[in-house]
């Protein structure tokens, strides 16, 4: 059966090579969905049986279009997501596996994140996929291993894998995953995690010159407000032909409050790459409905830039969210992202993004 | 080729939309566990143990027909009981269930005993203004020690005196009902779902 996937290593992660391939991925997820009874409970299927084990299938659509130019596309993502905890017969828990493995396929993307090779690429993504392993006794030290977030800013405390709702790491740091070590911990009233990773991002690469060190803290009133501190200092290969490596580092402040069914969120990182300035900010405004099935925000970004010898130069977008979940296996979203400055060499744009979600 | 075909995606996801388990509409990768929680309702605790378990329609008819109220519908689902440990000694029982309250979803870390009597409890998420009132000794030991049928009589009987500082608060009023309902619903909810685990767990730690 794997043979149908046609999947090949490329030493660059795994592609899986045309779009075909991609609908026999579904088809593959549909004859496996008959081999499973329908309605399952706990006890009905042989992966319900396994301890401690979640399993979802993660299905979503993106259509997409830009609206200055009229230019439509879309992105479709298949994929599973397990959650798994390994506890000891006569102990505590001895540590988390996750493993988030989807296939996705752009149409006509012509933006894409540089991991992908093209704009109609389909490609196999281990999004979270790590082990965190139990070190010391009530929560002070975990060792995680593989595929995780870089613990930076905001995004440490907020899952946006997979959803329209992005914070600054993506556009401030290169990338929000990476492969590596981590150690966290929690403690009355805070948590940390300090990174060690390889600085390939998506791919696993076999680049032994590229590395990232980063971490946070945090402390907390308890339940409701957040106020985090991070540090990043990565040796990453360049994606322009100007220089091979880019030296970036960054030191950001996050915070979260929480007043009646308001949050507000902010992020400010400060740093360079090589010798460039670097500024990057964001504010969130965010109101959700009293059973919070419904949510809505407004993001402004900010980043700023200031090469040696030339003045700041800034690029300023704002973003308007609505989430809207139904029940357990849907979520609807909507995203608007307008251009409210850009830099000289672009043209301002305004992207309008729909997505639909199915877990099941 | 019949993969390019559109007739051949619709029946791909009609395929496999039959295949439709409770799910949990947040990314595994965003779950926590309550761990500063579990150490501050159990402080001897060195470490903890998690029990997942599904929590099914079957569940759902047994909570109401014990309890004047039942499950909502997105309480359904896989959810995990913590059992705090000193070393490899049971301590006692963790359960994490959400209600809503005036400004969105409130999240109660409940503590319980072996008999399913209320330890303590805290909050790992709450909006309301009145969630510091709630947290005093004053309101808590009205609950602690209580089984779910004595918090239930208290609320069929209309018995709940109030301390002084929630008595004539009209939210922390109903946010205390709700805590008492919140108890009582953890409660059968555990001893439904985990009865079987924790028998298990309990006669190997006998022995």
């Amino acid at each position: 059966m794997m043979d149908s996937f046609a999947v090949c290593n490329s030493g660059e992660g795994l592609y899986v090579k045309n779009a075909s391939k991609f609908n026999q991925c579904l088809l593959f997820l549909a004859l496996l969905s008959l081999s499973l009874p329908t309605f399952a409970t706990d006890n009905d299927t042989w992966l319900s049986s396994i301890e401690n084990f979640r399993y979802t299938a993660d299905v979503s659509v993106r259509p997409q279009v830009e609206l200055k130019q009229n230019d439509y596309s879309h992105i479709e993502s298949l994929g599973i997501d397990t959650h798994k905890v390994f506890t000891s017969k006569s102990g505590g828990d001895i540590g988390t596996l996750i493993i988030q493995g989807y296939f996705t396929k752009l149409n006509d993307i012509k933006m894409h994140p540089p991991f992908y090779s093209g704009p109609e690429d389909v490609k196999f993504i281990c999004r979270i996929c790590n082990f965190n392993l139990v070190v010391m006794d009530r929560g002070k030290l975990n060792l995680r291993l593989g595929h995780a977030e870089i613990p930076f800013g905001l995004e440490y405390n907020q899952d946006t894998n997979g959803t329209l709702r992005q914070y600054s790491n993506p556009r401030d740091l290169g990338n929000k995953l990476d492969w590596g070590l981590a150690a966290n911990g929690k403690f009355s009233g805070g948590g940390y995690e300090l990174s060690l990773s390889r600085g390939v991002g998506i791919d696993w690469r076999n680049d032994g010159q590229s590395y990232i060190v980063a971490g946070r803290i945090e402390r907390n009133n308890g339940y409701s407000s957040v106020i985090g501190l991070s540090g990043f200092y990565g040796h990453l290969r360049s994606s322009t032909a100007s220089t091979e490596f880019i030296k970036r580092s960054r030191i950001g402040l996050d915070a979260h409050i929480q007043w009646r069914n308001l949050s507000f969120l902010a992020e400010v990182s400060v740093g360079e790459d090589n010798d460039s300035d670097r500024v990057t900010a964001l504010l969130e405004t965010d109101i959700h409905s009293k059973n919070e099935k419904w949510l809505s925000y407004i993001q402004l970004k900010n980043t700023s830039t200031k090469p040696v010898g030339a003045s700041w130069d800034t690029i300023r977008q704002s973003s308007l969210g609505v989430r809207f979940t139904p029940d357990n296996s849907w979520t609807l979203s909507g995203q608007w992202t307008h251009d409210l400055a850009v830099m000289d060499s672009m043209s301002k744009k305004s992207m309008l993004e729909l997505q639909a979600r199915f877990r099941f | 080729m019949i993969f390019q075909r559109p007739l051949f995606k619709i029946i791909c996801w009609l395929l496999l939309s039959i295949w439709v388990t409770p799910a949990y509409s947040i990314a595994y990768c965003a779950l926590r566990d309550p761990v500063t929680k579990i150490y501050a309702l159990f402080p001897e605790a060195t470490s903890y143990k998690s029990i997942v378990h599904m929590i099914d329609a079957e569940t759902q008819d047994q909570v109401s027909l014990k309890a004047q109220f039942s499950l909502h519908k997105d309480e359904l689902g896989q959810h995990t009981l913590y059992i705090a440990m000193k070393d490899k000694e049971p301590l006692g029982i963790i359960h994490s269930r959400s209600e809503a309250g005036l400004w969105g979803l409130i999240e109660i870390v409940w503590g319980f005993d072996f008999d399913m009597n209320v330890v303590d409890f805290t909050f790992q998420r709450c909006r309301e203004t009145s969630c510091p009132l709630l947290m005093t000794s004053s309101f808590r030991s009205l609950i602690k020690g209580k089984s779910s049928s004595e918090l239930r009589a208290m609320l069929d009987d209309d018995k709940i005196v109030y301390p002084p500082n929630v008595a004539g608060n009209k939210d922390a009023e109903a946010l205390a009902t709700t805590l008492i309902r919140s108890a009582i619903k953890t409660a059968l909810v555990t001893e439904i779902s985990w009865r079987d685990d924790l028998d298990a767990f309990s006669n190997m730690h006998i022995q």
